[in-house]
């Protein structure tokens, strides 16, 4: 099994440039020199045949590290040579005070914006930036505030913008963040699996220098069977759920109370882009910061530090 | 209709198996194509609490509900970096039975097996990522849950019989082709305080809106917080694991995935069968919320 999804999965080096975006689609079946789906029905080998009894359940080896990545970036970005990916989600925060049950504290539906070119090899520059707005726990309804059951403090909950991500060089080599003061790429975990006729993505990603201690973020990303193994798709329409700890934010007045914070999401690939947001929150976007609807790619246009150009360089 | 039919219903909810590039995105704005659908659904609370039940569980008056998933346990120490330890695959396998209106009886366990962060190997030492040192590992079988009763009140857990429901969280919510519960679970009043359990399970909206399915197909994702295990051997250390995992419902132990189902006919038979002699325990003290 394992050469036959070495075949299928085995993506070229050198994918079109984004002048040829419209004509990847167009291009006969096979013309990337790649299995495909259809291929498959045409007598192909399977590479991924059903299981003799049960549910199939394996882990997908891959020949090379570079080929792992890209089955990555093809899942969470896209493999084009410059792209979007836009991800819409709801979730919720949780705190965890040592000595105490957690609790919930309130529900966030959100967007996570990122753009990306590839400036070398496998390696590509990705900016992002997120926003999100709290709701009602049950009720779903935007809000502005929420009571801490820890404190009993009614809190002043404002939306979550992120707009300062440093940027980050994504590579077979892995992550580097882009205000990194060393060459040191990081690993992260990560895992691809089969569970019946879904492709699921297990990823555990590393916490950069400068983060808070108690940071970690974990997702699993869910693509059907067909769309993985049709390598016409550059960027895989997925479902996602995942979870991070972080440390209190200042609006939680939490003190010097040890303890972290816990958000669990779920959501998916807006693959149509913006007009694929839920209409309330894209409204909601359009209304308070429209520019943050669009790619921020001045953010690209950065010149790299010399660190940075030295890890690109080794 | 077969319930095991059902599974690839699973994949319609995807909902955009053939979209691809722009190409696609471009075809599909030149349709007219409308923005993501994502709204709460507005139920009252016995409506909701069945609904939710029928995702997470069936509408059956008796019923076996199998859960199948891999996770991965990440060690939280108190003002360091959260570390990963272990993946995990593994079944909680429950039941239910009718005790009244809208109430039901549940009892079930959990069966799970370590594997290698990496290569998925099934493992029995692993090193924990904060003391530095190399741990045993044993399978965790965990068949000490008291069971609980669960009404559109709340949730009586059978440690603790005599106390008032206590509220259950279920907000049931549709994003694009599927229909979602969120849930927290409501743990035994004498688990430990560090606990929590929070996860979601989506079907497709077309199965959802079809009534007449008791039993319906689910993807289900979650994630726990608990204390150090005692295979951790953090001796008091400030801190505690947390959990994410990944899975689905199943219809019965002939859909687990051979490799798991046969380590656990080998050590662990029992876990495999279904046992309802607990429904013949009485409850003294029942609260009657």
């Amino acid at each position: 099994m394992l050469e036959a999804l070495r075949k299928a999965l085995s993506l070229p080096d050198t994918i079109p440039d984004a002048s040829r975006r419209l004509t990847i689609a167009a291009l006969p079946l096979g013309a990337l020199g790649i299995a495909s789906t259809e291929a498959l029905s045409r007598g192909a080998a399977d590479p991924l045949p059903a299981a003799a009894t049960g549910l199939a359940d394996d882990f997908i080896e891959f020949p090379d590290r570079r080929e792992k990545f890209k089955a990555l970036f093809r899942l969470e970005r896209d493999l084009r040579d410059e792209g979007t990916t836009l991800t819409t989600y709801q979730f919720m925060t949780y705190a965890v005070v040592y000595g105490s049950r957690p609790q919930p504290i309130v529900r966030w539906q959100g967007m996570e914006f990122s753009y990306f070119r590839r400036i070398r090899d496998l390696t590509w520059r990705i900016h992002a930036h997120n926003l999100s707005y709290p709701m009602h726990l049950t009720t779903g309804e935007f809000v502005s505030y929420a009571v801490n059951p820890f404190t009993g403090a009614t809190l002043d909950i404002r939306p979550m913008k992120l707009l300062d991500d440093p940027g980050v060089l994504h590579g077979r080599q892995c992550y580097l963040p882009l205000d990194s003061k060393t060459t040191d790429w990081l690993d992260t975990f990560h895992v691809i699996r089969r569970e019946g006729d879904l492709i699921k993505s297990e990823h555990i990603r590393p916490t950069p220098d400068g983060w808070p201690a108690m940071f970690i973020e974990s997702s699993c990303s869910t693509v059907t069977r067909r769309d993985f193994l049709d390598t016409t798709i550059t960027a895989l329409p997925f479902q996602s759920a995942g979870f991070y700890v972080f440390p209190f934010p200042s609006w939680m007045q939490m003190g010097e109370r040890p303890g972290h914070m816990i958000g669990s999401w779920s959501g998916r690939r807006a693959v149509n882009g913006v007009s694929d947001l839920p209409l309330r929150f894209r409204e909601r976007v359009q209304r308070e910061n429209p520019e943050l609807l669009s790619p921020r790619w001045g953010e690209l246009e950065r010149s790299l530090s010399p660190v940075i150009a030295e890890a690109l360089e080794s | 209709m077969k319930r095991r039919d059902l599974f690839p219903g699973v994949l319609a909810g995807m909902g955009l198996g053939n979209l691809r590039t722009d190409t696609a995105n471009a075809a599909a704005a030149a349709s007219g194509a409308g923005p993501g659908v994502s709204t709460f659904l507005q139920l009252d609370p016995i409506e909701n609490f069945r609904q939710a039940m029928r995702l997470q569980r069936s509408l059956e008056d008796a019923d076996d509900i199998l859960h199948w998933y891999h996770f991965t346990m990440v060690a939280v120490p108190l003002n360091a970096t959260p570390k990963a330890v272990v993946r995990w695959e593994g079944i909680e396998f429950s039941r239910h039975q009718k005790i009244g209106e809208h109430r039901y009886r549940m009892h079930g366990h959990n069966l799970s097996f370590p594997r290698d962060l990496k290569t998925g190997e099934f493992v029995d030492r692993v090193v924990n990522p904060v003391s530095g040192k190399v741990v045993p590992v044993p399978p965790m079988a965990l068949t000490q849950d008291p069971g609980l009763i669960r009404s559109p009140a709340g949730v009586i857990t059978l440690d603790k019989p005599a106390l008032a429901p206590r509220p259950d969280y279920k907000v049931l919510r549709r994003e694009n082709g599927f229909v979602k519960v969120d849930g927290i679970r409501v743990p035994p009043d004498s688990w430990p305080v560090t606990f929590l359990e929070m996860g979601t399970e989506a079907t497709p909206v077309e199965l959802f809106n079809d009534s007449a399915l008791k039993w319906l197909p689910t993807q289900v994702s979650g994630a726990y917080v608990f204390p150090w295990p005692a295979w951790m051997q953090m001796n008091g250390a400030p801190g505690h694991m947390f959990a994410a995992w990944s899975g689905c419902k199943l219809r019965s132990i002939d859909e687990l995935p051979e490799q798991f189902r046969r380590r656990a006919e080998r050590e662990y038979p029992e876990l495999l069968t279904v046992d309802r002699r607990a429904f013949d325990r009485p409850i003294p003290d029942l609260h009657p919320g």
